[in-house]
């Protein structure tokens, strides 16, 4: 089963109020007349760490190892909720490229 | 790697010189061309027109080895080895001028800098076609967006790559600089027919991108694989992949391709290393079929700052090598673990190998708790607080200890430990009610009132209107016979939830029990007012038509006792005679009698019945119903009420029940201890649904329910329909017939599910019972069964043993396998072992050597036991 910290997009030491309000808007995002299977898997998730009580006893309890993917979605979790200057490496770029850039793909680079 | 592969194709070539002929290395030359093998099908035919230049079949060659040329410069160009497929599209032009010009050669002397081919075909206007136009038109426009200046100044004034190349700058502009209405503006400005039409569409799919991914993907669709915008829209369209997909594009994609899903996604260059890596462990999985957690330790570690310290050391632990007993060595880096991580993958190391010889799960999570709590110097936190009781309810929350079903009260029993920790853990966090309810249900169910109750009124006084606390505190009483103070709770739980039936059905289980108790001190006033009470309970509530008319039985029998017989006597006769000639209301009036604890021949003589039989099929459903009813309110019933019950359903009309309502009645008669009832309607049931297992286990679960053992051919039928509901996945009564065959057969009977037939959880006892003598030798002597195995081969002496079939069958197949030496010696093992535990039984002779015996292996290593 997958982090559900990961599913829902949190920290794991966000709160009731965070995990709420994350629970929230992925359920928004997959509801479950549309996306069922996914929307399943939010349920779950949140069901396993809705509580403070639930979250101990996952970071207690969970001894699943991490896959690959739980690496990137971690860091991918961490973009939205790190603010640049707080440790987390360089700075993220913009999400918009450089003309520059562009420009180079045109010309063949690969 | 490419030169020897070429060295090797000229050796093949070479040889195919010397020993084939032109035609045939023709031949191989163009089906290497035709299945895309292009590095052959040009070795082989530049070889095969140097050496037969003067053929006539020349010509066709050369078109040949163009095609190959061609083929080979599209495939470099697809890897973005442009500057290498120039070479060979040079090499095809320069085959001479039979070869057509070709329009990808000019187009990839544009994207190298040299416009003048592209020029020339562009120059030649309404000559070309319209997919060659626009294909021309398209590669100009991105030289010019590319960066490319002295291009525009050869082109006319009028020619539409100059015309629109201004706004299609733009809109570049616009677009990184994120600037939506420039964009728009700039976008606006590009006709539909202009050569710059897919970059329009890429940038307007580009700009959704962020919103709108799953419109932005079918956008990029539009462009064409062979578009000069194509290797742009590739990268993007990386960029818009989640998961296994992004790492594993990324692990193919250029650098600047990287760059550009980094730029797109808002990633940092860290973050794109990271994916990289993770690809590079996904492709090495993917190859080796098993994860690397050693390098995905070395990513998680490398990337510690991105992903955060403590997720990193938290998940890190659970990638630690595993510790499969508490001796063995421990990982490395484990000292540069904290106390609390330690005891916490000791922890983890316990449950994943827990076993009788195991570590103690326990300890194991007390020590967790303790560690916990000896880090906190500064005082223990609410989350630490919390981390620590539910270590300290670990070890029950996990095999769920306190739902044995005996209770035990030894100190050291793994039961009182959890109730300790369980205890314990609520000094940390006091706040979980479950805890309470756990403690407070294992404690009445041990008979421990006092600790029962003291738990009770903690939870009590945190939760005082909470339905579970107050339904637990009135199971107390009633444990405690506080049948008053049950009542007080019944009401304060209908005050908060009015239409709990459940409630008033516990309630009334309580009066009525009270009831009892009164008729027991001769107290018939008391017992009447008890059921008065009860009957003002059940009201006109919904859903309590049979309790209410129970009750109604109740106080008609205790009214003909105590208040007035006559009358009391003529109202139970009357409510007989509304119920039918059947015999339902017998029964019910029966239950009545024996929920009151009072004798049934009494009321019967009071009332002037006689003995009847149940004959009509509705009766007989209307009593199993009113039985299994009964059984909802107490599993407590008297064997006078059971005889009574028995001579009234000997000989009904079972062939008239369906099958559920055979099943039904055999289910109900089992828990009611109705035998012989019970094995008649399952007899009924086999005559019409022959070795049918559910009916196949009523009849012998009824059958031996108190007495005698069954016959091998019965055995052999149980195991028959144990493999048929096996085969048709009926486990619940596969795993009934198991544990019924379990009483009748020697070694605890047939492996349940999991069984390890090689497990031996102490060797040095596994000396065979009496029970095991006894069912291996069956209706002869152990000598006889000795003599037998010595002189007779063993099929014939197996059978002589009246052994149940299916273990002849057993041991057969063992000797098959491993020789009929090994069995006998095994069976000799056992028959005399087991004598040896007889002490009445007569001895038998050991073995005089007349078989040679081969080497002894353990005699429980078993497919069957």
């Amino acid at each position: 089963m997958s982090d559900p910290f990961l599913t829902l997009g949190i920290d794991p030491d966000a709160d009731d109020a965070a995990v709420e309000a994350a629970y929230r808007s992925a359920i928004k995002r997959n509801p479950p007349d549309r996306e069922p299977a996914a929307f399943q898997t939010v349920r779950e998730a949140y069901e396993r760490v809705r509580t403070q009580r639930d979250r101990i006893a996952y970071r207690l309890f969970e001894t699943e190892p991490p896959q690959p993917l739980d690496l990137l979605r971690r860091a991918e979790a961490r973009r939205h909720t790190v603010a640049p200057d707080a440790g987390a490496g360089d700075e993220p770029a913009s999400n918009r490229p450089a003309p520059e850039l562009i420009k180079a793909l045109l010309r063949g680079a690969h | 790697m490419a030169k020897k592969r070429k060295k090797q194709a000229h050796r093949s070539t070479a040889k195919a010189a010397v020993t084939q002929s032109p035609e045939a290395r023709e031949s191989e030359a163009l089906q290497a061309l035709e299945i895309g093998q292009y590095r052959d099908a040009i070795a082989a035919l530049k070889a095969l027109l140097k050496d037969d230049a003067a053929s006539e079949r020349s010509h066709a060659r050369q078109l040949a080895l163009a095609e190959a040329y061609a083929g080979r410069a599209r495939e470099l160009s697809d890897k973005g080895m442009l500057k290498e497929a120039l070479v060979l599209w040079e090499n095809r032009a320069a085959l001479g001028p039979e070869v057509p010009p070709a329009l990808e050669h000019s187009l990839l002397c544009l994207r190298l800098g040299d416009h003048a081919p592209a020029l020339r075909h562009w120059s030649r206007g309404e000559a070309l076609s319209r997919a060659e136009r626009e294909r021309i038109g398209e590669q100009l426009a991105a030289a010019v967006l590319a960066g490319d200046e002295s291009l525009l100044e050869q082109l006319a004034a009028d020619d539409p790559v100059r015309r629109h190349a201004e706004p299609a700058r733009a809109a570049l502009d616009a677009y990184c600089a994120n600037e939506a209405a420039a964009l728009e503006a700039a976008l606006a400005q590009i006709p539909f027919r202009s050569p710059y039409r897919s970059w329009a569409l890429l940038l307007k799919a580009l700009a959704r991108a962020e919103r709108e991914p799953e419109a932005t993907r079918e956008m990029l669709k539009r462009i064409d694989d062979d578009s000069a915008f194509a290797p742009l829209r590739r990268a993007a369209e990386i960029a818009l992949l989640e998961g296994t997909d992004l790492m594993r594009a990324l692990l193919h994609a250029g650098p600047r391709q990287a760059e550009l899903v980094a730029q797109l996604r808002g990633w940092s260059a860290q973050h794109i290393k990271l994916a990289r890596d993770l690809a590079a462990i996904e492709s090495d999985a993917s190859a080796a079929k098993a994860p690397s957690q050693q390098a995905l330790q070395r990513v998680l570690q490398r990337h510690r700052d991105l992903l955060g310290a403590e997720w990193v050391q938290q998940v890190s632990l659970r990638l630690l090598p595993p510790i499969p007993e508490p001796w063995d060595r421990r990982p490395k880096g484990w000292n540069a673990l904290s106390a609390p991580e330690r005891a916490l993958v000791e922890a983890w190391n316990a449950e994943a190998h827990h076993n009788t010889y195991g570590w103690d799960l326990s300890e194991a999570w007390e020590r967790v708790a303790m560690t916990l709590e000896e880090a906190s110097k500064a005082g223990v936190d609410q989350e630490r607080a919390l981390a620590i009781a539910l270590a300290l309810r670990r070890f029950d929350a996990r095999f769920r200890v306190l739902e044995a079903d005996q209770p035990d009260l030894d100190p050291d029993s793994p039961e009182t430990i959890a109730a300790g920790q369980l205890e314990r853990s609520l000094e940390w966090d006091p706040d979980h009610c479950e805890t309470y309810l756990r403690l407070i249900r294992w404690y009445r169910r041990a008979d421990q009132l006092k600790d029962a109750r003291r738990i009770l009124s903690a939870a009590q006084a945190r939760w005082p209107r909470d339905m579970a606390v107050l339904e637990a505190a009135m199971q107390t009483a009633l444990a405690s016979n506080a049948f008053k103070k049950a009542a007080g709770l019944a009401r304060q739980m209908l005050e908060i939830d009015p239409i709990n039936n459940s409630v008033r059905q516990q309630l009334v289980k309580a009066h009525l029990q009270h009831a009892a108790k009164q008729v027991r001190n001769r107290r018939g006033d008391l017992a009447l007012k008890e059921i008065g009470e009860a009957r003002a309970w059940v009201g006109r509530a919904a859903g309590l038509e049979s309790l209410r008319e129970r009750l109604r039985w109740i106080d008609g029998v205790l009214q003909m006792i105590y208040v007035e017989r006559e009358a009391g006597r003529a109202r139970l006769l009357e409510q007989l005679e509304q119920r039918g000639e059947g015999m339902l209301g017998r029964v019910e009036l029966m239950l009545a009698i024996d929920l009151l604890g009072l004798r049934q021949d009494q009321t019967t003589e009071l009332l002037g019945l006689r003995v009847g039989k149940v004959r009509e099929r509705d009766d007989l459903l209307a009593i199993i119903t009113q039985l299994r009813d009964f059984l909802e309110q107490t599993s407590r019933f008297t064997v006078r009420l059971v005889e009574q019950l028995q001579a009234m359903l000997k000989g009904a009309p079972w062939k008239r029940l369906e099958r559920s309502e055979l099943e039904l009645a055999c289910e109900t008669f089992g828990r009611m201890q109705l035998n012989a009832a019970r094995q008649e309607a399952a007899q009924a049931a086999l005559k019409r649904w022959a070795r049918t297992p559910i009916f196949e286990y009523h009849l012998y679960a009824a059958k031996y329910a108190k007495s005698g053992h069954p016959s091998a051919k019965e055995i052999d039928r149980m195991q028959e329909a144990l493999m048929q509901a096996q085969e048709v996945g009926d486990m619940r009564v596969a795993n009934q017939l198991r544990e019924l065959m379990q009483e009748f057969l020697p070694f605890g009977g047939l492996p349940g599910p999991g069984f390890d037939p090689d497990f031996d959880p102490d060797e040095e006892n596994d000396i065979p019972s009496a029970e095991v003598a006894a069912a291996l030798t069956g209706a002869l002597g152990l000598d006889h069964l000795l003599d037998a195995l010595r002189r007779k081969p063993l099929k014939q002496a197996l059978k002589e043993t009246n052994m149940p079939k299916f273990l002849r069958d057993h041991f057969l197949a063992i000797a098959r396998e491993e020789g009929e030496e090994v069995v006998v010696a095994l069976l000799e093992d056992m028959v005399l072992g087991a004598a040896a535990s007889l002490d009445d039984a007569p001895q038998p002779r050991p073995a005089s050597g007349q078989r040679k015996r081969t080497s002894k292996k353990n005699p429980f290593n078993f497919d069957l036991f």
